[in-house]
């Protein structure tokens, strides 16, 4: 770990954003600001079903419609009619089911959308309802309605993982345990909703622009619906108004429709959704029924787990098999157990398809695992931070997939130490409780209400407050799910200017300036000497997608890769040319290159000029790929990821017993992300992912009707706004790691992951009352109960 | 679509008399593009924006206050006057969806709209607001209470292209005068009402000599809680009064369940809210 102590001149510095200034003043260009001559609009047809089978669909009626440029449906498909990333289960169009209301199938394009919308309704469809299934826990029964019969079962994927022996395990516990959690659909509300343009090119290649997420992998899907070969498809990334993970499968699929109809057509076109569509269309996190029995000594060391869970993966399996491994690896929380029993399961229904979203597969086992780790303490006397003491990961501690953790720093506790002290968590925790705990004004118990009839609580009571922590490890980047590389090019100028691209693409975490930091801090020069390019599949080697926290990571090891090969060409050519030993070193700062010895310097940019004279090529692409992961599928058992990284959450809350309001005073966030490239870029990731976390714990939720959204926008989607969360507390502790660039690892989803599980504790602490399923929402505070469907009858608005 | 943009009320009423095409007023505009499908149907819409008397008008009595109802309420809150004598008023302004929001919301365009979540409606029908509907008959305006033009959701009792001119609040004739105003959402802003619940009263210590108690988003039109009101006129607040009223109101509201809470819960948090409210006036 040597090589990465290093005196820093830009790294860990606060740097402005390259793309903050565009952004905040309007100018830069999302995928809707791009229009084409000629272009064509779309409309997506859809029927009001969420299982049933096509018989017929008459166009004749809008066929001579001037207004009607084109129909696209399956028919014109000349490659993969269907696509998935694991099972290959979802159509472009569908052509004989529909398995979900967001379903589409058949796309009108022309001029004017809105004459379009007026005429779809004309299209005469006949369709047979199916019976409807969405209730995940009934998948798997023998008369469950099957949703994709071609596959005669409901089960999208089950990992199994075998650890010791559970029953001996629990035989020799003193105390068991045994809980059920649930977990809610959640949107991943990007401000930006889904945009693409397709333009045929006059090479018959094709040619798309749009709000992509992960341009390589459209590209792929694109090809592959189109019956051409990869290098016929370019793919361009527009400014991306937010993702989280939802820019994948979506856009993926709409790409390939507007593909299709601009070959069709031979003209642009564009497919541009409302808010509406979004929600409807779009994939969302999955909810989780979650089922944790745990044996433990009364010395608090937890011996054996067992955990079933069920994954509502909806009508596709998308990133079902992906969201759930991490599950299956994670779902023991970052503690050492001896016996562990899981199985995840996701299991198809008729709701929304669920797929990849910031957290995937892991804020869902995290809130079960912290829930039940304070309850455990409180059942034996303990508080929440001795308990995990007790059982926290350590150096050389062995995971619950059998890892041992020796190769890079495990700062679980340190990260918890650290939150505890800065918040004085142990004294606040105890006088919460001992309030909580004082029963006079109040009732608490089982199903009852919190508040007693007959006491009149005062205001200064009903205000009740509490703090709660939830730590956990997490896998950096893909782990077993895949081969993991990514490419980087440097292209060094005659003057010293420096162009920038790399195969991971901008999704507004503020990777091109974490990777300008990694390229200047090497060749010894300013960032805004530095021009990130355009994001283009025709120009840069596929880097795998733009997921699982892995851009700082395999990006800056690619960068750092890239760049390092540069200072060593310019290095070579300056040793030579000053007549210096072979193995003399040069320094790289403040534009300059020097060799301190002899005195000699010479400024970067005329070294650059230098090498181009001499023919020197000072453009590379550089590649990192990680380390070889292992994973044996019938047990789970294996080196799941090649590094981890650890944090903990500390959640102040005051709660309103009188009404269920919960107020977010404040989160404390320590991450170990290993090393920090632009702190700006940490503490917005922190404040950001905090704030989704507290959405996820308190407001979000996705309810369905029959497989029907209810919150088609965001007046009813509620999303936490600047004003619902008082303060955030970003802190960082680098652990030691020899992967990526210094050590730099993984901060995006840690930082959502952890909230809901604190806010949770917090509002236990609170209130005397633990609470089981996620959103913490007014109704669920109060009543233990959330808004359902069967609660519903006709709005009053 | 036609836009009319008339500038003083004698514009206004010189397009609308005798007209039969059916006219619909716009002020703030803050529902117009958000509601895009259910506005497609408005043929002829009229921006009383710039309508001078509907927007400038800021008028003070010995009694009482005019307001022009087409005047954000950014414009009426900031007043020294409106702090002064209606911070009740102030206070359920300032919990409208945003600061941006509230700039361009309008008392006018609140009571029109005549959600059962339009949270200006149980101040105003709490501090007896009148209001001015025009266009003028025989040289008056036609008065009424908010609850006679809020008459369901959606619906107000607007008929023939009238229009709210302006909405006049008398002033509070008690230097005993209390108030109260709780605004229940899912968060802090920009969040549709579980419940807002609006009190005054004039107390004699702890005896209540009058008192006026409206709750919205618990019912499908906005009423005054009168048999509550009625239990409590004359009586001291002592805890078992306000526990008494707590099961009253209850009985006397009809909470639906919707997408945005369900009825048990607005029930429950309705008694718990004026039995806050009740005790802050002890």
């Amino acid at each position: 770990m040597e090589k990465n102590k290093k005196n820093f001149k830009i790294v860990g510095k606060p740097i402005v954003r390259q793309d903050g200034v565009t952004k905040v003043t309007g100018k830069a260009k999302f995928a809707a600001d791009y229009n084409f001559p000629n272009e064509l609009q779309s409309v997506m047809l859809r029927i009001h079903s969420s299982h049933a089978l096509i018989k017929s669909i008459d166009f004749s009626c809008i066929e001579n419609d001037s207004n009607v440029a084109a129909i696209i449906d399956h028919r014109d498909i000349p490659g993969d009619k269907k696509v998935g990333v694991i099972k290959k289960d979802q159509p472009i169009f569908c052509s004989e089911k529909v398995v979900t209301p967001g379903d589409v199938i058949a796309m009108i394009v022309g001029k004017s959308e809105r004459e379009l919308i007026k005429i779809k309704d004309k299209i005469k469809i006949e369709y047979e309802d199916l019976p409807v299934l969405t209730d995940p826990s009934k998948s798997l029964e023998t008369d469950a309605p099957l949703i994709h019969p071609e596959y005669k079962s409901n089960l999208i994927v089950h990992y199994p993982l075998r650890k010791g022996n559970v029953d001996s395990g629990f035989s020799n516990s003193e105390h068991i345990l045994e809980q059920t959690y649930t977990t809610q659909n959640i949107e991943h509300a990007y401000i930006e909703p889904e945009c693409v343009t397709a333009i045929p090119q006059i090479d018959n290649s094709i040619k798309i622009i749009g709000s992509i997420q992960n341009p390589h992998t459209t590209r792929r899907i694109v090809a592959a619906v189109l019956g051409i070969s990869l290098s016929q498809v370019v793919i361009i990334q527009a400014d991306l108004g937010g993702s989280f993970g939802g820019k994948d499968d979506t856009m993926n699929i709409l790409s390939a429709r507007a593909a299709v109809a601009a070959i069709k057509t031979g003209r642009p076109v564009k497919i541009k959704y409302s808010r509406e569509d979004s929600i409807l269309e779009s994939y969302k996190r999955h909810p989780y029924v979650m089922h944790y029995k745990v044996g433990y000594n009364s010395s608090g060391k937890i011996t054996t787990m067992k955990i079933d869970v069920t994954a509502d993966g909806g009508a596709y399996a998308s990133m079902s098999p992906f969201v759930t491994w991490r599950t299956v690896v994670q779902a023991t929380g970052p503690y050492e157990i001896e016996n562990v029993w899981t199985d995840v399961k996701a299991v198809y229904t008729n709701n929304p398809y669920t797929g990849a979203m910031r957290g995937f597969g892991s804020p869902q086992p995290i809130f079960a695992q912290e829930s039940i780790m304070d309850e455990i303490a409180e059942r034996l006397g303990m508080n929440p931070v001795e308990i995990r003491e007790i059982n926290a990961l350590k150096q050389n501690s062995v995971t619950s997939t059998g890892q041992r953790l020796e190769n890079h720093e495990v700062t679980l506790t340190k990260a918890m130490k650290t939150a505890i002290e800065k918040t004085g968590f142990v004294d606040k925790w105890n006088n919460y409780r001992n309030q909580s705990l004082d029963k006079s004004n109040f009732i608490l118990s089982g199903e009852d209400l919190i508040l007693s009839e007959d006491k009149f609580i005062s205001r200064q009571d009903k205000l009740r407050r509490g703090i709660g922590l939830s730590i956990s490890l997490r896998g950096c980047s893909l782990g077993a799910e895949g081969i993991d590389a990514a490419a980087a090019l440097v292209a060094v100028q005659p003057d010293g200017s420096v162009y920038l691209l790399s195969g991971l693409a901008e999704n507004g975490q503020g990777l091109r300036t974490t990777y300008s930091i990694v390229a200047a801090e090497i060749l010894g020069i300013a960032t805004d000497k530095i021009i990130y390019l355009e994001q283009d599949t025709s120009r840069i080697p596929d880097s795998g997608p733009t997921v699982a926290s892995r851009a700082t990571l395999m990006g800056g090891g690619a960068f750092r890769n890239a760049s390092e090969i540069i200072q060593k060409r310019i290095t070579n050519l300056l040793l030579n040319e000053w007549q210096l030993d072979k193995e003399a070193e040069l320094i790289f700062e403040d534009s300059m290159i020097k060799h301190i010895a002899s005195n000699k310097s010479i400024e970067f940019t005329e070294a650059c000029s230098f090498a181009s004279q001499r023919g020197i090529n000072l453009s590379v692409v550089g590649w990192y790929k990680g380390p070889d992961v292992s994973w044996d599928e019938e047990i789970g058992q294996g080196s799941a990821y090649f590094t981890y990284v650890y944090g903990c959450h500390v959640a102040e809350v005051s709660v309103n017993i009188n009404t269920g309001e919960i107020y977010i005073n404040k989160i404390t966030a320590v991450h170990d992300a290993g090393k920090i490239i632009n702190i700006l870029g940490a503490q917005g990731q922190v404040y950001g992912g905090s704030t989704q976390g507290a959405g996820y714990a308190v407001w979000e939720e996705i309810d369905k009707h029959n497989g029907f959204i209810r919150e088609m926008n965001f007046d009813q989607y509620l999303i936490p706004t600047s004003k619902d969360i008082k303060s955030i507390d970003a802190i960082f502790i680098e652990g030691e790691d020899d992967y990526g660039a210094w050590g730099a690892k993984s901060l995006g989803e840690p930082t959502l992951e952890l909230t809901a599980g604190a806010i949770a504790n917090a509002v236990k602490n609170a209130t005397g009352k633990r609470y089981f399923n996620l959103p913490l929402n007014l109704e669920e505070i109060l009543l233990n109960r959330k808004l359902r469907p069967e609660d519903m009858k006709r709005g009053s608005e | 679509m036609k836009v009319y943009n008339p500038l003083n009320i004698r514009e206004l009423d010189n397009l609308i008399s005798g007209n039969v095409e059916k006219f619909t007023y716009v002020a703030g505009s803050t529902d117009l593009m958000v509601n895009e499908n259910r506005w497609s149907e408005a043929h002829n819409l009229v921006d009383i924006s710039r309508t001078d008397e509907l927007i400038n008008t800021f008028s003070i009595d010995g009694n009482g206050i005019l307001i022009g109802s087409a005047k954000p309420f950014s414009d009426i809150i900031n007043q020294q006057i409106i702090r002064e004598k209606f911070p009740l008023l102030v206070e359920a302004c300032r919990q409208i969806g945003s600061v941006q929001i509230q700039n361009r919301a309008t008392f006018g365009g609140n009571i029109a709209n005549a959600s059962p979540a339009g949270d200006t409606l149980p101040v105003l029908s709490v501090l007896d607001a009148r209001i001015y509907l025009g266009p003028e008959e025989d040289g008056k305006f036609r008065i009424a209470k908010v609850e006679d033009v809020m008459i369901g959701p959606g619906q107000n009792s607007l008929q023939n292209n009238s229009y709210i001119a302006y909405i006049y609040i008398p002033f509070p004739d008690s230097e005993n005068h209390r108030w109260y105003y709780r605004k229940v959402g899912q968060r802090f802003a920009l969040a549709i009402s579980k419940l807002s619940l609006a009190l005054t009263a004039e107390m004699s210590d702890k005896k209540v000599n009058e008192i006026k108690i409206c709750a919205g988003s618990v019912a499908p039109q906005v009423k005054r809680a009168y048999k509550t009101e009625e239990f409590l006129t004359g009586k001291e607040l002592t805890n078992k009064i306000i526990d008494q009223s707590r099961e009253l109101i209850i009985n006397e509201i009809k909470p639906i369940t919707d997408i945005r809470s369900n009825s048990k819960y607005r029930s429950k948090i309705t008694g718990e809210v004026l039995r806050e409210a009740l005790h802050s006036l002890i």
